[in-house]
């Protein structure tokens, strides 16, 4: 069997059953479920972009997520917009919003070496929670802010954002995709195996990865966007959460770094386990203690993550047949 | 506002004290391992825990306490380590170790959620209310004691690495850590020692920061973006460069708390990072040297 | 015939180490040129300071008439120097084809399709006999292996001059001679080359014209059969026997046996 040939049709009739999903499990508390998923799937591959494929670990993504969520909460005030499927348009534009931020975030955090740029992604997550709690006049502090509450019945709600998240999700693949295959991920990759002899050899890794931040900003504001309009409100703990970065780290680790299919796989595996640990154990400890050893149990055992391990061991059972 | 300022500054001096010994700890740690312990905050309230729980079920005073929590704390510490860093791939280690660290954390905060609770606790002692009248203001006792202990434990830390064999065994690698094993030097035990010690500097912290603050098992997070905050301020791997990190970074907001508005001084505790990694990206006393990949 | 590479007077510290001191040499267009010298000479650093992996504190580096002292690296690569490391480094998560391909950021968009097509790099790949493996992880490859990577991705670049830094080290003879009878070829077909080496005969068989250093200065050139037996150069390594020891043996000279 042509191995192109059954991918893509792997790929055709994944997308086929996530469009069907959710008319055929009309269970709302199943499609919430769905909808994290769907939306983590887009957030990690999105952190993917960037951390995965150069390698510098950023654990401030959460900054878009929350630029994202009080851009479009500010929009919709101030816009005095009323909820529907209208809102949506306004998540791309979010987006962007988010990707003009990534900009100097980007470029004050790339100034630093990998071990520094860690912390300073910290740091820098820190000051736009302060900044969330503390600007009151555009984010309304602790109080939050409120978005529009749109008109679907509560049969159908999550369905629409649902598919919000669909299309985010694939976006991001896509995009993950086409990078990967583009002369920009070969740049980026090389900067994650030998920075300097990339740049010797005329890569301008700078300009390089700000681009690929910028582009992982955009594309996880999106995420952040649509995730506050399912909220419904926006505080500064749920819109900037520190957890959010750790979650799509390890989905795109146990996934596969670096990988397209990896953080959407992690996700898919992750996102459903998670939110079932949190409604099963309303013990919120037990969940962490879970949370955490299921990390460290991913990290011991699948370092490289599922789809760089599956596809070593398919390499060596086709050596092994061929002998 | 004179006094205000003067007294906003010693504060600073103090409570800078007792990060510094916990931001010791942490950088010590990645300067000997190369990784970055993102579970030393919630260690920090695992001490203060462990004080709060010997004083209210065992009455003992919480400085009192240390003899048994810093060796709790130490060999908490080394069996972590043992446990879970040692068994990360070579490669990508310091990634790797973010994330196994950051697990080990939330396992650490989901244990004392289900202990503890999520309620607010503190420490209490004669000492946590009553202050010293000293040159016109008022100085805590608990902040006296605690940057008392924290001169006394980072001179033990300083005698310590420069004075003894082990701490020359960790000096060594952390300048070159497979010229250390080349050495004969057990990096195994160095580095279990040293988390040991990163650890055990959390318990101290953990009972300042216990008696001078409200905490809960969430209290981990903030902490953590302190203590990394200071280690890379002061230049990764540096314990002189933590202790004048955390001094300065503290006394910052605290003066920022005075002349501005105490809203802004947490931000401006993050913003004093950023402002200085555009000026040196090294951090402080960070070496610019580049470690062979 | 006019010096493609044009070096006068280069200084460079470290500290209170001085690592080269006003050296001067040229190099030849289509010349296979040998930079030879005790270790500690300056040689490396040379080459640092050539490609711009170093400042130099002083002198300057001219290519073909155009000045590109202390240009950075990713200029000097796009100028035309190609280079290659002492210790030879590949990107190991990359295939082969991909470590050929990296480079291509440098060259303007019209001649970026055509030379780093998947084509030309596999026949490049082929000319250092590791074409069936450009879909091969470069990590997996042996060390040998991965210096032909190495120049391979040099050349890829089209460079008008390639630094070969220590090119005969640490492989078997067998590779040793394979990599000369590459660099002959590619000399052939008029690309300029310029060799750091130990190997003494390998240096000696290949290069057209030898510059020796030592405390980093130029002590002598010419023909390899000049220069080895140039009393200052046997002084310099003061260990006679050319085609093996480095070591500097103070207070004792030998004759050169040969």
């Amino acid at each position: 069997m042509n191995p192109a040939l059954v991918r893509r049709s792997v790929i055709v009739l994944a997308l086929l059953c996530a469009i069907g999903f959710p008319f055929v499990f009309r269970n709302p508390a199943t499609t919430s479920i769905a909808f994290f998923t769907v939306l983590y799937m887009g957030a990690a591959s999105a952190w993917n972009l960037f951390s995965g494929y150069t390698g510098y670990m950023a654990l401030g993504n959460a900054v878009f997520y929350g630029s994202g969520a009080y851009f479009i909460a500010n929009v919709t005030n101030h816009l005095d917009l009323s909820g529907g499927i209208g809102i949506f348009l306004w998540v791309p534009v979010a987006g962007l919003f988010s990707g003009i931020v990534a900009i100097p975030v980007g470029w004050l955090a790339l100034r630093t070496r990998r071990h520094t740029f860690v912390v300073i992604t910290i740091a820098i997550f820190f000051i736009f929670q302060l900044l969330a709690y503390n600007l009151q006049s555009v984010t309304n502090g602790s109080a939050g802010m409120q978005l529009p509450l749109p008109p679907w019945i509560a049969a159908t709600y999550n369905d629409y954002f649902y598919f919000a998240a669909l299309i985010a999700a694939v976006l991001a693949v896509v995009v993950s995709w086409t990078v990967r295959r583009s002369h920009f991920g070969l740049q980026l990759l090389a900067i994650r195996d030998d920075e300097d002899r990339a740049r010797g050899l005329g890569v301008r890794t700078g300009r390089v990865k700000l681009a690929a931040f910028v582009l992982s900003g955009v594309l996880t504001g999106m995420c952040g966007a649509i995730y506050a309009y399912y909220l419904g409100s926006v505080y500064p703990p749920f819109a900037f959460e520190a957890i959010f970065d750790l979650t799509v780290a390890l989905m795109a680790f146990l996934g596969g770094l670096g990988t397209v299919s990896g953080p959407v796989i992690g996700a898919l595996l992750l996102e459903p386990l998670q939110q079932y640990l949190t409604q099963q154990f309303t013990a919120a400890g037990l969940s962490l203690i879970l949370f955490g050893a299921l990390f460290l149990v991913v990290i011991g055992f699948l370092p490289q993550g599922i789809v760089p391990s599956a596809e070593a061991l398919s390499r060596r059972v086709k050596a092994a047949r061929s002998r | 506002m004179g006094t205000e300022l003067a007294k906003a500054v010693v504060d600073g001096v103090l409570t800078g004290g007792v990060y510094a010994l916990m931001a010791a700890g942490l950088t010590l740690i990645f300067g000997v391992m190369e990784i970055i312990n993102i579970a030393q905050g919630v260690l920090v309230v695992l001490g203060a825990y462990l004080s709060y729980t010997l004083q209210v079920h065992a009455g003992i005073d919480p400085f009192v306490g240390l003899l048994i929590t810093i060796p709790v704390m130490f060999v908490l510490g080394m069996v972590i380590e043992w446990g879970f860093i040692r068994r990360l791939a070579p490669r990508d280690r310091t990634a790797l170790s973010i994330l196994a660290t950051f697990a080990v954390a939330v396992i650490v905060e989901g244990v004392l959620t289900q202990a503890y609770s999520a309620d607010l606790r503190t420490l209490s002692a004669w000492y946590v209310d009553r202050s010293i009248h000293v040159f016109g203001f008022y100085l805590p006792y608990i902040y006296l004691f605690g940057f008392a202990l924290a001169v006394v434990l980072l001179a033990a830390l300083y005698l310590f690495v420069y004075r003894t064999r082990t701490g020359y065994s960790i000096r060594a690698s952390m300048q070159n850590r497979a010229g250390a094993q080349l050495i004969g030097i057990d990096i195994d035990r160095v580095s279990a020692i040293t988390f040991g010690i990163g650890a055990a500097a959390t318990a101290a912290g953990g009972t300042v920061y216990g008696a001078t603050n409200t905490f809960n098992p969430d209290s981990g997070y903030d902490l953590i973006s302190r203590l990394l905050v200071i280690v890379v301020l002061g230049g990764l791997g540096s314990i002189g460069g933590a202790l004048v990190a955390a001094i300065l970074a503290l006394v910052i907001e605290d003066v920022t708390a005075v002349l501005w508005s105490p809203v802004w001084s947490s931000t401006m505790f993050f913003a004093v990072l950023v402002v200085v990694l555009l000026v040196r990206p090294t951090g402080l006393f960070g070496q610019q040297a580049v470690r062979a990949q | 015939m006019t010096a493609l590479l044009d070096v006068r007077g280069v200084t460079k510290s470290f500290g209170g180490l001085r690592a080269l001191d006003d050296c001067s040499f040229a190099v030849e267009e289509g010349s296979i040129a040998g930079l030879i010298g005790p270790n500690g000479s300056g040689k490396t650093t040379m080459f640092n300071v050539v490609t711009g992996y170093e400042r130099a504190d002083a002198g300057s580096v001219v290519l073909a008439g155009n000045e590109i002292t202390n240009a950075p690296p990713g200029r000097t690569c796009g100028l035309g120097v190609g280079r290659t490391f002492q210790l030879t480094r590949v990107f190991p998560r990359l295939t082969l084809l991909e470590n050929l391909q990296v480079g291509r950021a440098g060259v303007p968009k019209a001649k970026r399709r055509e030379l780093y097509s998947d084509a030309r790099c596999t026949e490049l790949l082929g000319f250092v006999g590791l074409a069936d493996m450009a879909r091969v992880q470069a990590g997996t490859l042996s060390y040998g292996q991965r210096k032909l990577v190495e120049l391979a991705t040099v050349l890829a670049q089209e460079p008008r001059v390639v630094l070969l830094d220590e090119p005969a080290g640490g492989i078997n003879p067998l590779l040793i001679t394979q990599i000369g009878e590459r660099i002959r070829e590619l000399n052939r077909r008029g690309v300029t080359f310029l060799v750091v080496e130990h190997n003494m005969e390998f240096v000696m068989g290949l290069c057209d014209v030898v510059w020796v250093m030592e405390h980093g200065t130029v002590i002598a050139h010419g023909e390899p059969g000049q220069v080895r037996r140039d009393p200052r150069v046997l002084d310099a390594y003061l260990g006679g026997a050319l085609d093996e020891d480095d070591q500097e043996e103070p207070g004792e000279r030998k004759e050169a046996t040969r």
